[in-house]
């Protein structure tokens, strides 16, 4: 790896729309049983959880909310320590399998500020 | 070019200047018109002791080496003596789309990714896959020659499908601007993670690099 200082914010979102009226059971698996591990094992720092639209829909909806729930990480090498303990851990890829009942279709995407592109690619 | 590259471990005892006297020698046979024996960096992930690469003009010519009792047949058996050889990981490919940057880079780091792509949901994601892995030399700056081919024949631990190689000046080409550029993490690598919905290569994969002197991978000249 570069001895370089890695200052740029990298950003990882989750956007989650789940199925009418599951969105609060969503959220509070994902709270529950991968924001910790998250937090304590991979080094990310959790930044928003957002909502659209900004209420909750029910069960007699035709559609359900959408999640944007976005962590942060301190430049490239902290990324890729983020993903290798994911890769690692069975559990991450047991928690998306016990949610996916509940949702309708989520992506992943990782995001950084504008002005940080420049640096970004500056390896 | 058609090509075949085995990434070879050697067995725990085995005397390795025979081996290497083999595979150097089956390199030699008729219909070989370039071919590279290097050990293997520190530090690889299953990526074995030696790469042992070979090109040939094209498949038929790559049939006729590998019916030669000089050839293929004299590694085969090689490769199959438990005295010699613990692990073969093989992968037999027409040279795919490659790319290669001014400089003419013929001597460096050669490095190769063995990938099997095998959750994917339809050939338009996989061919999205190649053009993205492709683009990866136009935007990495370290990478001087690369190219993406998949599989024709494959053994080893898994259905090999992909060979995914790159020539560096130096192996920290590969370290460094491969591993931190943003087209890596932030974008092709979602094929890789089991956590994006994109996901769609086995996480078994051969990463693996050693020197080079003479490009695989630039058109012979």
């Amino acid at each position: 790896m570069s001895q370089v200082e890695h200052k740029e914010t990298i950003y990882i979102q989750d956007q989650i729309t789940a199925k009418p009226g599951k969105a609060k059971e969503v959220l509070a698996a994902y709270m529950e049983r991968y924001a910790p591990a998250a937090k304590e094992e991979r080094g990310m720092t959790l930044v928003s959880r957002l909502i659209t639209p900004p209420m909750w829909l029910n069960d007699q909806d035709d559609q359900g909310n959408t999640l944007f729930i976005t962590w942060s990480v301190q430049g490239a090498p902290a990324w890729w320590n983020m993903s290798f303990h994911g890769r690692r851990n069975p559990k991450v890829a047991e928690f998306w399998q016990s949610i996916a009942p509940l949702i309708e279709k989520r992506h992943r995407c990782f995001l950084s500020d504008i002005a940080d592109v420049e640096s970004l690619c500056n390896v | 070019m058609f090509k075949l590259t085995k990434l070879i471990t050697a067995a725990e005892g085995a005397d390795r200047s025979t081996l290497e006297a083999a595979l150097n020698s089956a390199a030699k046979a008729n219909g070989v018109v370039r071919s590279m024996l290097n050990p293997t960096y520190p530090n690889v992930y299953n990526g074995g002791d030696y790469i042992w690469h070979m090109q040939f003009n094209d498949e038929a010519a790559y049939r006729a080496w590998q019916a030669d009792d000089a050839g293929g047949k004299a590694i085969d058996a090689v490769i199959a003596d438990p005295s010699q050889v613990k692990l073969a990981e093989s992968a037999l490919y027409e040279g795919g789309r490659s790319g290669s940057k001014p400089g003419g880079l013929n001597k460096g780091a050669y490095r190769t990714l063995f990938l099997s792509v095998n959750k994917a949901p339809n050939e338009a994601a996989i061919k999205k896959f190649d053009d993205e892995t492709y683009m990866m030399g136009v935007y990495i700056h370290t990478i001087k020659n690369w190219q993406v081919s998949r599989v024709k024949e494959a053994s080893g631990s898994r259905p090999w499908t992909h060979i995914w190689e790159q020539e560096y000046e130096d192996i920290s080409g590969l370290h460094g601007a491969y591993m931190l550029h943003p087209h890596h993490w932030g974008h092709i690598d979602r094929w890789y993670d089991p956590e994006c919905t994109d996901y769609m290569v086995d996480t078994f994969l051969c990463h693996t690099f050693c020197n080079f002197d003479g490009s695989m991978i630039a058109p012979k000249g």
